[in-house]
């Protein structure tokens, strides 16, 4: 397997460092033959890493343990789904991984534009046959997944006789990666990161061939909303695997890797929207520009902070061996790249800057197209500091040798008024009128919205004032957060009561127009898909803001230790141990590969009893010394109850149980899902239904 | 062994199957925008902007203004 993959890359490289020429030689000499043969090249390229694929997923299937990466990543017992998943467990099957997915994604864009955006087709296949061509060197040159394995005296495990042969072992994959969400996370994260080089191909072909009219641009934003769809969803998902897998009782600590894939998300935001306007008005072209250009380094600059180990994270899971030549060393490489695409994309815009002048100006600032403008300045804002955040600690460590990192006491004062500016300008622009804008509209139809919100405001600060001595003592000490909590209570009822109002009047206009109750209900989302989905991705956001503002404040957190038949408080909630249970911790976990500890709880709401939970610690083969941690979770729209097995004690019988009062954060998860669903609407058009 | 012979014709019929188009006659990429599509994409974006005309979102002379940019637009 080990030698069709890796000729499967040489193959591939060689395709693409042809493509790449051909391609560009298409763009110089408008030859429709070198064109083909550059579509052609990455129609191959496809074909050879997918092959890869395939042959690096049948050497994890067969526990071939001849290949260093599937010795690192799995083992014999390691159940089906972690030793498919294994093939993004690694920094080199990660990177085939995206390479392949970036194959697909070309393939496939490139097929579906033949026809009606053949002249775009030189530079942008050129684009992305360049960043294949970068992926395909560093997994030719520098990580190959199918390097083989040698043991200590230097001898290939290739050579060694079947029988010695059959009694390797493989390390097995992270324990903490050894869960369904991650099984699911990363591929939605790369879906997302690699989705977004089409519609930078595309829109920096259409740059390079000189065209200002608008007919690619549906082919552009469709890719560009799927793969912010998949990127958002895949954050969520990584939010939910930190909740139910790390026992912290968190979701997000603004992680390096975290805000790594969280920075592209921003910016591609701000693009989508930006991008509405240019196709509406035919403005911000400047802006569509520098979003997709920073959306797709960021998304470069992210793969690169997740592999190269260059920063500390709990994901992180790159390391350079410090004996390779600076040169030679995969952050080098990537920044290198960077650097390239960067100079390219800039060059690029300077030499077209007459084609994204718009000819048009802003007529009033309180139009919709002046409020998509602050939305731009907020979410570029927002990225900056994320940026900053994440990158300073790099500099720092180089000019210091010293080592350096930022934490929710550097993100959440600077970007936490960011956000709700953002909430603000989201609802604003709902209702703002087109061109001249005009305040009529805003006085027409803010007083049900500022009603809603004033009211959400009045009650809070009612049910604050009202609180006991404890709530009152934490306002005290912690009075601009519950500022922030106020201002996002206000502002989420605001803007849900903008979008309500809004699906009200698209409704109430189908009905005049004589439709009945049930189309009447659906016309929104067959009329407009675009806007009534956003409408629904809109309505999630205000979910998410609501889940993390409640959560974020009145998290509580408990520890006690307790024997079999303790009852214990735990805030509102009254647990008790009814029993502590364990596999067999002395069997061979090189063939279960994993055991547990767990305690069975009984969870009583004042007297009524609610749930039986049984968190768990789990011991894999992979690493043993370190159990994992399952927790359980009894959880309700308004509240989870949190338990996790801090620590326990098989021959006392007796446990340390962690446990977190969380309120909201099931809200995160509604939020998620309206956002998929809002998102699905604006690209699969009812219309077609 | 198989392997290898495997990966060697898999090489040579991708890259047989890449270079075969520069066998044929030279021919220019087509310049020609799709007229269709052009028209499509004004007609999607105007039919949004007079649903707003409906719900108050813009006044009519400004939607005649945006539609007359759109249709300059899609003919420059």
């Amino acid at each position: 397997m080990g030698t069709v993959g890796t000729y499967a890359l040489f193959t591939a490289l060689a395709l693409a460092l042809w493509g790449t020429v051909a391609s560009l030689g298409a763009y110089r000499s408008g030859d429709l033959r070198l064109l083909r043969s550059a579509v052609r090249s990455i129609h191959g390229i496809t074909l050879l890493t997918g092959i890869a694929v395939l042959s690096l997923w049948a050497a994890l299937l067969r526990n071939d343990f001849t290949l260093k990466y599937v010795w690192e990543y799995s083992r014999t017992t390691q159940p089906l789904i972690y030793k498919l998943s294994a093939l993004w467990g690694g920094m080199s099957g990660s990177l085939l991984f995206w390479c392949t997915l970036l194959a697909v994604f070309s393939s496939l864009a490139v097929t579906l534009n033949r026809r009606n955006n053949l002249r775009l087709l030189p530079f942008t296949s050129f684009l992305l046959l360049l960043t294949l061509l970068f992926f395909l060197v560093v997994l030719v040159f520098k990580t190959s997944p199918f390097e083989p394995l040698f043991d200590g005296n230097g001898v290939a495990l290739k050579d060694y006789p079947p029988d010695a042969l059959a009694q390797v072992e493989g390390n097995g994959l992270n324990p903490l990666l050894q869960n369904l969400y991650m099984a699911i996370h990363p591929p939605m994260l790369y879906l997302g990161y690699v989705g977004f080089a089409i519609p930078f191909a595309f829109i920096f072909g259409a740059l390079a061939h000189r065209e200002r009219n608008t007919f690619w641009m549906r082919s552009a934003r469709n890719w560009a909303m799927f793969s912010w769809l998949a990127l958002g969803i895949g954050i969520l998902l990584g939010g939910f695997w930190a909740y139910i897998e790390l026992g912290w009782g968190g979701y997000w600590a603004w992680d390096p890797v975290e805000n790594a894939s969280f920075l592209p998300w921003v910016t591609g935001t701000a693009f989508l929207h930006s991008f509405l306007m240019q196709e509406k008005r035919g403005i911000y072209r400047f802006w569509n520009v520098f979003f997709i250009l920073a959306t797709f380094l960021l998304c470069i600059y992210g793969t690169f902070l997740t592999r190269s180990g260059i920063l500390q994270s709990v994901h992180a899971f790159g390391q350079e061996d410090p004996s390779i030549p600076w040169y030679f060393q995969l952050g080098t490489l990537f920044i290198a790249f960077l650097a390239a695409m960067l100079v390219l994309g800039v060059t690029l815009i300077l030499r077209r800057k007459d084609l994204l002048a718009s000819g048009q100006r802003l007529e009033s600032a309180a139009s919709r197209e002046g409020l998509f403008l602050y939305a731009n300045l907020l979410l570029g804002l927002m990225a900056l500091i994320v940026l900053f955040g994440v990158t300073s600690p790099i500099f720092y460590r180089m000019a210091t040798g010293k080592e350096l990192s930022h934490g929710p006491e550097f993100y959440n004062p600077r970007i936490l008024p960011v956000a709700l500016a953002v909430l603000l300008v989201m609802g604003l622009a709902s209702i703002a009128p087109w061109r001249r804008g005009g305040w009529e509209a805003y006085r027409k139809h803010l007083l049900f919205p500022s009603l809603a919100g004033a009211s959400a405001l009045l009650a809070s600060v009612a049910a604050l004032l009202r609180g006991g001595p404890a709530l009152r003592s934490d306002l005290a000490a912690r009075p601009l957060t519950y500022a922030y909590l106020l201002a996002c209570i206000a502002l989420s009822f605001f803007v849900a009561a903008i979008l309500l109002e809004e699906y009200v009047r698209s409704v109430r206009a189908a009905r005049r127009s004589g439709q009945g109750p049930p189309w009447a209900l659906l016309h929104p989302f067959r009329e407009n898909p675009r806007r009534y989905g956003g409408y629904l991705v809109h309505l999630g956001v205000v979910c998410l803001f609501l889940g993390v503002a409640f959560s974020g404040t009145f998290q509580r957190e408990y520890q006690e230790s307790m024997k079999v038949g303790d009852a214990v408080r735990f805030g509102p909630y009254t647990v008790r141990l009814a029993s502590l249970g364990h596999d067999d911790l002395n069997a061979d976990l090189r063939k279960v590969n994993e055991a547990r500890v767990w305690a069975d709880l009984q969870v009583f709401k004042g007297d009524r009893f609610v749930s039986l939970l049984r968190p768990q610690r789990v011991f894999y083969a992979a690493n043993p010394q370190q159990p994992t941690y399952e927790v359980a979770i009894h959880s309700r729209l308004m509240e989870d109850f949190y338990t996790v097995l801090a620590g326990f004690s098989l021959e006392e019988n007796t446990v340390v149980l962690g446990a977190y009062v969380n309120p909201m954060v099931a809200w995160l998860w509604l939020g998620g899902l309206f956002v998929l669903v809002g998102g699905l609407t604006a690209l699969v058009p009812m219309r077609r239904w | 062994m198989a392997a290898v012979v495997f990966s060697l014709l898999l090489a040579l019929g991708a890259f047989l199957f890449a270079l075969w188009p520069l066998f044929g006659e030279r021919e220019p990429i087509p310049d020609q925008r799709p007229p269709g599509l052009l028209k499509e994409a004004v007609a999607r974006s105007a039919r949004e902007l007079e649903t707003d005309l409906k719900l108050e979102k813009i006044r009519e002379e400004d939607l005649e203004v945006i539609l007359r940019h759109l249709e300059k637009e899609s003919v420059s």
